[in-house]
């Protein structure tokens, strides 16, 4: 889901992510490493995930 | 091979060996022949070897044991979950550790308490990385040692210095239902349960399951240096498939240090259970760490604590029996459920 609305965006703007699921923060980063994007938390629930890579397709 | 031993072995060591009698004294002497074998396997002394039935008690044991109220327990993130449980009861520190699974030694200072015990994961079971605690053994000069090679088995070899090790039969292809625990420093460790007499384990084990780990054990150091670099050969072959046929895939641990048949991929925007679900109705059975497959819904702490996609997890293990042709057709089948999940 990350993947189509970050198509919506461009460089150097961010998403705000909104999850209650305790494997969001860690796959959150391991995308963020995988993409070439970056990731933020700013609570337990709350992430924010900001487009660095121009070229990024998002998923299949 | 074990299997048929195990027959045999339970038709010859039924009787126990604490009783007297002829049958007995029979069975006391493959008792003692068992463990002969297993303790120059293992190159321990025969008088530091106990046995459990339970294996999942080793951890327990091993660092129980040695723990006194005013130690604090030393352990890694990617420790089993057994010794995160001992660890959460009392004083403890988790060292955290980087992509590569290995604790970032250099970077902990303090580490040297006045009474500590220190969980030494020699592999780590869900990667196979294999841990480099060298540097880390300098910074803890008075910490009493607790070894686990439930996933090393003989792989790797013992530290210099150790007080207790724990290993599980599964590793050298023994039955289930078997652990190994070695006291190297009897003074240091005490039964962690509450006991009467000086027996330091329950001497309930099966016989004849003691048997056949001393029979698999020796069957499996007899190949055991060109069965291990052809799986890891198989294992660079499969990693190389996944990664060049497969895109958004990540690896948990390099093959380099690790123990050379498990495998761990993790692919993004796939969800674990499918992927499980798939592969099985093409006739595969794999596991997972990903949430959606575990018993308590929550991701694989390992993969977690390595910084390593937890979403999407598979885990291949292979075997010197396997073949580069079931390789190939695991690959493909791998594929071809993560593009048709994908695709939804």
């Amino acid at each position: 889901m990350i993947a189509q609305q970050i198509q919506k965006i461009e460089n150097g703007q961010s998403l705000i992510l909104l999850s209650d699921d305790p494997a969001t923060w860690p796959d959150l980063q391991a995308w963020a490493r995988m993409t070439g994007n970056s990731v933020g938390k700013e609570s337990e629930t709350k992430f924010n995930v900001m487009r660095q890579n121009q070229s990024y397709l998002g998923g299949h | 091979m074990a299997q048929k031993a195990l027959q045999s072995a339970f038709d010859q060591g039924w009787a126990d060996p604490r009783k007297l009698g002829h049958q007995s004294s029979k069975a006391r002497i493959l008792k003692a022949g068992a463990i002969e074998s297993l303790a120059a396997g293992l190159h321990i002394a025969p008088d530091k070897l106990e046995f459990i039935g339970e294996p999942r008690l080793g951890n327990f044991y091993s660092i129980s044991g040695l723990l006194r109220e005013a130690d604090v327990l030393i352990h890694s993130a990617i420790d089993r979950s057994e010794v995160l449980a001992i660890a959460r009861s009392r004083a403890s520190l988790e060292l955290p550790v980087n992509l590569d699974g290995r604790i970032d030694a250099p970077a902990l200072k303090n580490l040297n308490f006045e009474h500590s015990v220190f969980a030494l994961q020699i592999a780590n079971g869900e990667t196979g990385v294999i841990a480099q605690y060298e540097n880390l053994m300098d910074l803890i000069p008075t910490a009493r040692i607790a070894c686990d090679f439930s996933a090393a088995g003989i792989y790797v070899a013992l530290p210099t210095r150790w007080d207790t090790a724990f290993f599980d039969a599964k590793s050298w292809a023994g039955p289930e239902g078997v652990g190994v625990i070695a006291i190297n420093n009897a003074d240091a460790w005490k039964n962690p349960l509450p006991h009467i007499g000086p027996q330091r384990v329950p001497q309930s084990l099966s016989l004849p399951l003691l048997l056949a780990t001393a029979i698999a054990l020796e069957a499996s150091q007899s190949d055991a240096l060109t069965d291990q670099e052809h799986v890891r050969e198989l294992s660079m072959f499969l990693r190389q498939e996944i990664s060049s046929t497969i895109a958004d895939c990540d690896i948990a641990g390099q093959l380099d240090d690790s123990l050379p048949h498990i495998n761990s991929f993790s692919f993004l925007y796939v969800e674990g259970e499918e992927l499980l679900r798939r592969l099985d109705a093409s006739g595969i059975a794999v596991d997972s760490g990903s949430a959606c497959s575990a018993d308590d819904l929550a991701p694989s702490h390992v993969l977690a604590a390595m910084g390593v996609l937890t979403h999407g997890n598979v885990r291949i293990t292979l075997h010197p029996s396997t073949t580069k042709e079931e390789i190939i057709a695991l690959v493909d089948a791998i594929r071809r459920a993560v593009v048709e999940i994908r695709a939804r």
